[in-house]
């Protein structure tokens, strides 16, 4: 889950003025990593 | 009178094909959303649970991501975790989003920042797998943990702040496992 730590409403936010763009590269690499890595 | 073996097997794949279709079919739902929400809305519509927010934001964050890459992410994580426990059964699999959603409940209540993605689903689906292996010691649910084990250990690090990068939301991945954790121990069979 990606935090949106600007969010003070729901539903029309900017997700990309609230999120970070590295971190979530970050848990996309890791998912993605094992995704590929170990698909069973 | 009791079915034959023929039977049973056709019973059994007809039941297997079914729950085959279950997660692409709840994948359809965040995949929509993204699709609509990046052609229409510019990247704008997102359902988070927000704090102090709507209870619906509780149900539908699951379903929101930040993007394609984020959703293809948890959709490529999703779909095998999902076809693990659905070998358990639906009830297990329906056990481990009601314990997500109940164990979200105070996250939303309580912490200070909103979040959405389906990583929370997953890391309860993995919650789920690595337990039930331990409580029942029955063949498949010991197989259905070591698999879990062995092949997703690499993301339980982010169930820990220290090793959380900032962004993520590591308070969403660790309710979620307690939501599968309470799976695991709901739907638990006695060993015979």
């Amino acid at each position: 889950m990606i935090e949106m730590k600007h969010a003070k409403s729901y539903f029309l936010i900017s997700a990309k003025q609230d999120d970070r763009h590295d971190s979530l590269a970050v848990e996309n690499l890791a998912m993605l990593r094992c995704s590929f890595k170990h698909q069973p | 009178m009791s079915e034959s073996l023929p039977q049973r097997l056709d019973r059994w794949i007809a039941r297997a094909g079914f729950n085959l279709l279950i997660p692409p079919l709840i994948l359809l739902i965040p995949w929509m959303q993204e699709l609509v929400d990046q052609l229409i809305f510019g990247g704008n519509w997102n359902l988070p649970m927000t704090p102090g927010g709507s209870f619906l934001g509780v149900v539908t964050a699951p379903f929101s991501h930040s993007g394609f890459g984020h959703l293809l992410a948890n959709s490529l994580t999703f779909l095998p975790l999902s076809w693990l426990v659905l070998l358990r059964g639906r009830r297990d699999y329906l056990a481990v989003w009601l314990g997500v959603y109940a164990t979200a409940i105070p996250v939303w209540l309580l912490w200070p920042n909103g979040s959405h993605g389906l990583s929370g689903v997953v890391y309860g689906l993995l919650g789920y797998l690595l337990l039930i292996g331990w409580i029942e010691k029955r063949p498949l649910s010991l197989v259905l943990s070591v698999l879990a084990l062995v092949t997703y250990a690499g993301v339980l690090p982010s169930l820990l702040p220290i090793f959380s990068p900032p962004g993520v939301s590591w308070i969403g991945h660790l309710s979620g496992f307690g939501g599968g954790l309470l799976a695991a121990l709901a739907v638990a069979r006695e060993t015979p």
